[in-house]
């Protein structure tokens, strides 16, 4: 294409870009279209990818295609591989995408679409997107390293341990957040836990079919494994339909939250292939079918956003989880905009993977923008609904009562919605009520079933959409907790092999079952603590995980500063730098307000004294203290971090220490050789 | 990833004939589709169980498999997935 219409095409996506941005920041009174968001987002992300992007590669990173990467030199066929750009891309998408870009959306929709939306689109463009991208290509150029392992080498010994006991917080506080969001998903649902509880006989007979009947065709079992679920979820409606199949998987919270809590127990002590790996395929393929799935029905039906751009709780007092905009929304939307775990999988097993360092370019930037899209439709879901049914679905019973009349009548000072249009929508999605269920879940299972029901079957299939949402994201959930619990196992495990040896085994069964019992019971835990708490649990669980999660998103940008100023590239550190003091101001701020804000629905110690005040048991106060302590302790480890950081800059800064990147040596590629042109 | 050939192309300004704008489209589609292909078999594993068996010199049989499952599935265990 001629350069002057490559300019002029860049300025046409810019210029529509910036009217639809003008179009939903301004935009007040009156319903929007959805198609907005999606254009918004989409104009940003491709000017962010063709100009930022490429300038970070050229300028801060200085990418070189004539280096060779760790998975050409190590190449062993095993963790070191070679291989296609497409295939590393959507094997890093498939690692990064999980429930938080679906939930955090959802939560944040209390202050209305605006805020969430242009957070989730500048603090991907200017902030996910660069970390995610800095983090691979340094990973890339020191053998594949992990985080933990740059933060050592490149900050200082604090910096390696402060990660480590971050990566161990965050994993232990988001399985305790999202067992939460299942257990308020399917309590009082026959038809949802039904369908729930079958994934678990079907992942075993996929693990047992592809060991013994068809080995290695993960693609086939998959396959069948998922038309084993959609039966499920048939299945589930005359479960629904029969009393006495309803009576048996019409559970509490928690009875739910026990059976979690042994299912997570058990997950981690079962062999690999029986259980996790199965799952872990199924949950892939249905996530990326799902997704995919939302996008076209998003486009197809270019719904109306009911929710207004701000609602009036920006002042605070939302009861979706309290606290104003700024620190809340930002740390409430992590994964989507900025998370520090991707940082994890940046540093993991996709630089192992990336041929030629210009690739790290569209997979660590290019993959977020992807995230960040599910962000984004995952808002739409949510604005969808009408204000007062949002509200009535995410609202804890704590804040607008017990009953739905106390409920409607509450909901009705802030929108309207009545009880009879709340018992039609329950019917319609075949739920006893919809009521209190908070966790976000459920909401965009609503959101998303209005919008599939209406380009592809009407709302006679409205219950078996809304029961596909909610068994996709239980997949997904319960995926992360098997996972997770056993990634947290052997974390443990490699503790205690240091104070004696046998316990460091990984496969040495009594090693097993205490360190899983140990992850077990942390996560546990919390989730109990939420299930017991009045105001629902997710008002304390989802701010915490914020805060941990973008914590460590913080401490990859200590490594990111930190690299880019010993590499001698100091007039470009801005790039890491701003975002950097963004997230400590955001995450700071944050944490200060949940541990000493005099609000009780806020701050933990106030809540911990308003229940003294009123007599309440002394574990509801303690888990309150604990709370805060989690959140204290992280914020000054984090604090620490940052402090020698910036010890370390002014010493580079200043000469009195050498400029010293811990690279691995330059080796020419011989993959150059081999490409076209 | 095969990038179409330049040099079948016609010069610009004289029209093609529809038999080789459908083969071309149909080529980028099989491209498209062998490339969506290539990222599913990566994302479940099937290529890693290839490149096992390659580097071992094995046949695909239950017992490579299940000696494929505990080296991969070792590592797999350890990565987090994310949130």
């Amino acid at each position: 294409m001629p350069k002057f219409l490559r300019a002029l095409l860049w300025i046409a996506i810019s210029l529509l870009g910036a009217l639809a941005l003008g179009t939903i920041a301004l935009r007040r009174g009156e319903e929007i279209n959805a198609m907005w968001l999606v254009v918004a987002a989409v104009s940003t992300y491709a000017v962010g990818y063709r100009f930022y992007s490429r300038f970070i590669a050229a300028k801060l990173l200085a990418i070189d295609p004539l280096r060779a990467t760790p998975a050409e030199r190590l190449d062993n066929g095993r963790d070191f591989v070679p291989t296609n750009k497409w295939v590393v891309f959507g094997h890093h998408f498939a690692a990064i995408a999980g429930p938080g870009p679906l939930v955090g959306p959802v939560l944040a929709a209390q202050f209305g679409y605006l805020p969430g939306t242009l957070w989730i689109i500048a603090g991907a463009v200017l902030g996910g997107c660069v970390q995610d991208f800095v983090i691979l290509l340094f990973s890339v150029r020191r053998d594949g390293k992990s985080l933990t392992e740059m933060a050592k080498t490149e900050i200082g010994k604090v910096g390696g341990f402060v990660a480590y006991l971050a990566v161990i917080s965050i994993i232990v506080i988001l399985l305790g957040a999202v067992a939460l969001i299942v257990v308020n998903a399917l309590k009082s649902s026959p038809w949802g836990t039904f369908t729930i509880a079958m994934t678990m006989p079907i992942a075993v007979l996929m693990g047992i079919y592809l060991r013994h009947i068809r080995p290695g065709k993960v693609l086939e079992t998959s396959v069948i494994g998922f038309a084993l679920v959609l039966a499920a979820i048939f299945g589930g409606q005359g479960v629904a339909h029969s009393p006495s199949w309803a009576a048996l998987f019409t559970l509490s919270a928690p009875t739910l939250a026990i059976l979690i809590i042994i299912y997570g127990f058990s997950a981690s002590a079962l062999p690999v292939w029986l259980l996790l790996a199965p799952r872990d395929y199924l949950s892939t393929f249905v996530k990326l079918g799902t997704i995919c799935l939302l996008a076209i029905g998003i486009v197809a039906v270019r719904p109306s956003l009911h929710m207004p751009a701000l609602t009036r709780f920006a002042d605070g007092t939302g009861p979706v989880f309290a606290g104003t905009i700024f620190p809340f929304a930002f740390i409430t939307i992590a994964c989507g905009a900025v998370s520090g775990f991707h940082s994890l999988i940046s540093s993991g097993t996709t630089p192992k993977l990336i041929r030629r360092e210009p690739e790290t370019r569209m997979v660590g930037y290019g993959g977020m923008i992807a995230e960040s899209m599910v962000a984004i439709m995952a808002m739409i879901a949510a604005c969808v609904l009408q204000p007062g049914v949002y509200f009535a679905i995410n609202s804890p019973a704590g804040i607008v009562g017990q009953t739905p009349d106390a409920a409607v009548a509450t909901i009705n000072g802030w929108f309207p919605v009545t009880a009879a249009e709340m018992a039609s929508l329950a019917r319609a999605v075949g739920e006893e009520t919809l009521f209190n269920r908070t966790g976000g879940a459920p909401a965009f299972a609503v959101g998303m079933a209005h919008i599939f029901s209406r380009s592809l079957g009407g709302d006679a299939v409205m219950a078996i959409w809304y029961h596909f949402a909610i068994m996709f994201e239980a997949l997904f959930i319960l995926t992360i907790l098997d996972a997770g619990t056993r990634v947290g196992r052997f974390m443990v495990q490699d503790a205690l092999g240091h104070i004696w040896k046998p316990l460091g085994r990984t496969s040495w069964y009594p090693s097993i079952l205490l360190t899983s019992a140990i992850i077990v019971n942390f996560w546990g835990y919390f989730l109990w603590n939420g299930v017991k708490d009045p105001l629902g649990g997710i008002n304390s669980l989802w701010p915490l995980f914020g805060i941990c999660n973008q914590l460590l998103a913080a401490v990859a940008l200590c490594v990111a500063t930190t690299i880019v100023i010993k590499s001698g590239r100091v007039r470009y550190v801005a790039v890491t730098l701003i975002p950097l003091c963004w997230l400590v101001a955001a995450t700071f701020s944050a944490a200060w307000q949940k541990v000493l804000n005099a609000n009780p629905r806020i701050g933990f110690l106030a809540h911990a004294r308003q229940l003294e005040a009123t007599g309440a048991s002394a574990r509801m106060i303690f888990n309150d203290r604990l709370d805060a302590a989690v959140a204290g302790v992280l914020v000054v480890l984090v604090g620490v971090v940052v402090m020698e950081s910036v010890w370390e800059w002014a010493r580079v800064l200043s000469g009195r220490k050498a400029a010293e990147v811990k690279e691995a040596p330059f080796v020419m590629t011989k993959l150059a050789l081999e490409e076209p042109g | 990833m095969k990038t179409a050939d330049r040099s079948t192309f016609p010069p610009s300004g004289t029209q093609r004939p529809r038999a080789v704008i459908v083969g071309q489209i149909a080529a980028m589609l099989a491209n498209l589709g062998g490339t969506w292909l290539a990222v599913l078999r990566e994302i479940f594993d099937e290529s890693a169980y290839e490149r096992f068996l390659a580097r071992n010199g094995m046949e695909r049989s239950r017992r490579n498999y299940a000696a494929f499952c505990r080296e991969h599935h070792h590592s797999k265990a350890y990565r987090p997935r994310c949130c």
